[in-house]
């Protein structure tokens, strides 16, 4: 049986997460240029990939970012509920694209350390994904366009902040 | 501070400009995107930079013979908890072999594992594909720190490792005609104490009760004593024709010569031959004869670092020094009597009175003629010349035999001793 290398392994996986933000994309705007910008934006990540051209995948991803962002900037709401899987998918297929372009050519990945590094991203976007329907749902609650709004928003975005970095060093096995 | 990965680099980008994206459109959604790019990105600035990694790495053994296996331990100590990844750059004579689980990946050359404190080590085993001077081993590494955003790089290598070619054990032995009155394994052609018993003559003052041949001496009515030959050593100087090879990088005729030098050199080594070494060609080497383990061994490492060095300068046995070549010496050539100048410098050698005997590693098995029959004359052509320039070394007194690489080296030297031997009793 062929085994599956770590690099087209991660590499996968990552397109399978950036997948997924094209398809809420595709989703929320099905007209319009919104879903040829987040095609265009996977492309450029498959691209970078394959060719081993990490420069293409922060461009990839933000180009998928703006095609999300294309595709909600007409709707009512301020925060788009697509957002509580796009922020998880978008940051895990950077995260995991940049992974792979460190387990080339033919690295060996320690086993432990692939697990580590897993378990972190995991818990990360875990983490990022439940903050953000949070922001969805107090956002959501607060009437719009306020002094109360805009501070609610800034508090909620520096809480993210501190979150995902606590998040990050948790697993500092250094630390721990 | 170690330097930021491209991950690193590459969340902060993503972030700042979703935040910019975001205030430009006046929406939350891609700001909410650059919380976890910015959140990890300043999580690793503000956190612990990749640790220094101090690094050791060895070959054991360092010396080892060609097709033998070579360890690589590369010791890894961080100062604080990190990823190392490692890049593994063998030279193309290390052939990697798979672990002692049998597992193929422990061939590959790039590694990953986790640092600290505590040292770890990471071996992979070579097979060492040819003799000569084989190449360091480079190691570059990277660490990072737990999260993969700062990293240090660095590179460490071995020392150059030293493989012998496989040594023919051989029977045979060329005889200098002159030998030394240290004791060796030559049979002297001398009376004197030895083992080898020569021949028997009436007793006279002066000789030992214990020669005596009591059988003989009852036959004649006096005493008769037995005559011995004396084991002893001689020096040879192993004459390495560097001018000209014909083959490729892995096979050729100086290689083959050095291989068929350190075999002849081990064999004299054992006999207490003093040995000493000429190597002519593009650059003039010599080692100066002498005995004993350590000077073979330094015979048998100036062999192995023997190169082809082109050079059209002409060059005679005027520029071979003195002390290098001892007039009582036996020079064994080593050539593919190709090269003009090495062909030359063997005739002057034997004009000088030099006792010389020429081993010749021949070039043919490496020159194919094809089906062209001009090329076919070409290569008979040839053939032809090279049988004429036997026959006029031979005419000179010179030895010469060729040497098969399918044939033991055995038999080539035995086709020296006749010749020398049929030499002798013709100069009687």
């Amino acid at each position: 049986m062929t085994r599956v290398q770590p690099v087209v392994l991660a590499a996968s996986l990552s397109v399978l997460s950036l997948v997924v933000v094209l398809v809420v994309v595709t989703a929320v705007a099905p007209d319009g240029m919104a879903p040829i910008a987040a095609a265009v934006g996977l492309g450029a990540v498959v691209v970078g990939l394959i060719g081993g051209l990490p420069v293409l995948v922060p461009v990839g991803v933000l180009a998928l970012v703006l095609a999300h962002t294309a595709a909600v900037v007409g709707g009512s709401d301020l925060v788009h509920p697509s957002s509580a899987v796009v922020v998880p998918a978008a940051w895990v297929g950077f995260e995991v694209a940049m992974r792979s372009f460190e387990l080339r050519p033919d690295t060996r990945p320690d086993r432990a350390a692939a697990l580590d590094h897993l378990l972190r991203v995991g818990v990360i976007a875990a983490g990022s994904a439940a903050v953000a329907l949070v922001i969805v749902g107090v956002v959501g609650a607060v009437p719009e366009g306020g002094l109360t709004f805009r501070l609610v928003a800034v508090v909620c975005a520096v809480v993210l902040a501190i979150l995902a970095a606590v998040l990050s060093v948790s697993r500092d096995p250094s630390r721990s | 501070m170690g330097r930021a990965t491209p991950r690193l680099a590459g969340s902060l980008l993503v972030g700042v400009a979703c935040v910019f994206i975001g205030a430009a459109v006046g929406r939350a959604e891609p700001v909410l995107v650059a919380v976890p790019f910015l959140g990890t990105g300043v999580a690793a600035l503000l956190g612990p930079a990749a640790p220094r990694l101090r690094s050791h790495v060895r070959l054991s053994p360092d010396r080892v013979v060609e097709d033998e296996v070579v360890t690589l331990t590369v010791s890894l100590e961080a100062s604080g908890r990190g990823r190392a990844r490692l890049r593994i750059n063998a030279p193309p004579d290390l052939l990697p072999l798979e672990d002692e689980a049998g597992d193929e990946e422990g061939a590959e050359a790039a590694v990953e594992c986790r640092v600290g404190p505590v040292p770890i080590e990471v071996e992979r085993r070579y097979r060492v594909s040819r003799w000569g001077a084989v190449p360091p081993v480079r190691i570059e590494f990277e660490v990072t720190d737990p999260s993969g955003m700062t990293r240090r790089r660095g590179s460490v290598s071995t020392t150059p490792l030293r493989s012998l070619p496989r040594e023919e054990t051989l029977r045979s032995i060329v005889m200098p005609r002159s030998l030394r009155t240290i004791p060796g394994l030559h049979l002297s052609r001398q009376r004197g104490d030895g083992i080898e018993f020569a021949d028997t003559r009436p007793m006279v003052n002066g000789d030992r009760a214990r020669d005596v041949n009591w059988r003989i001496s009852a036959r004649h009515g006096e005493l008769w004593v037995d005559q011995r030959r004396p084991e002893r050593s001689g020096e040879v100087v192993l004459f390495l024709d560097s001018f000209a090879a014909v083959g490729d990088r892995n096979d050729n005729t100086l290689r083959r010569s050095v291989e068929v030098a350190v075999a002849l050199a081990h064999r004299h080594g054992e006999a207490g031959d003093r040995i000493g070494l000429v190597d002519l060609g593009g650059v003039l080497r010599w080692v100066r004869p002498a005995d004993g383990t350590a000077h073979l061994r330094r015979v048998v490492e100036s062999l192995i670092e023997t190169e082809l060095v082109a050079s059209w300068a002409e060059k005679t046995a005027d520029v071979l020094p003195v002390r290098a070549l001892p007039r009582t010496a036996l020079v064994v050539a080593l050539t593919p009597l190709v090269d003009a100048r090495a062909i030359g410098v063997i005739g002057t050698l034997r004009a000088r009175g030099h006792d010389v005997a020429v081993i010749e590693v021949p070039p043919d098995s490496f020159v194919d003629p094809g089906p062209d029959r001009r090329r076919q004359l070409a290569f008979r052509l040839w053939d032809h010349d090279r049988d004429r320039l036997r026959d006029d070394l031979r005419a000179r007194g010179i030895a010469v035999a060729r040497w098969d690489p399918d044939d033991p080296l055995d038999a080539t030297l035995a086709a020296l001793g006749v010749f020398r031997r049929a030499a002798e009793r013709t100069a009687r």
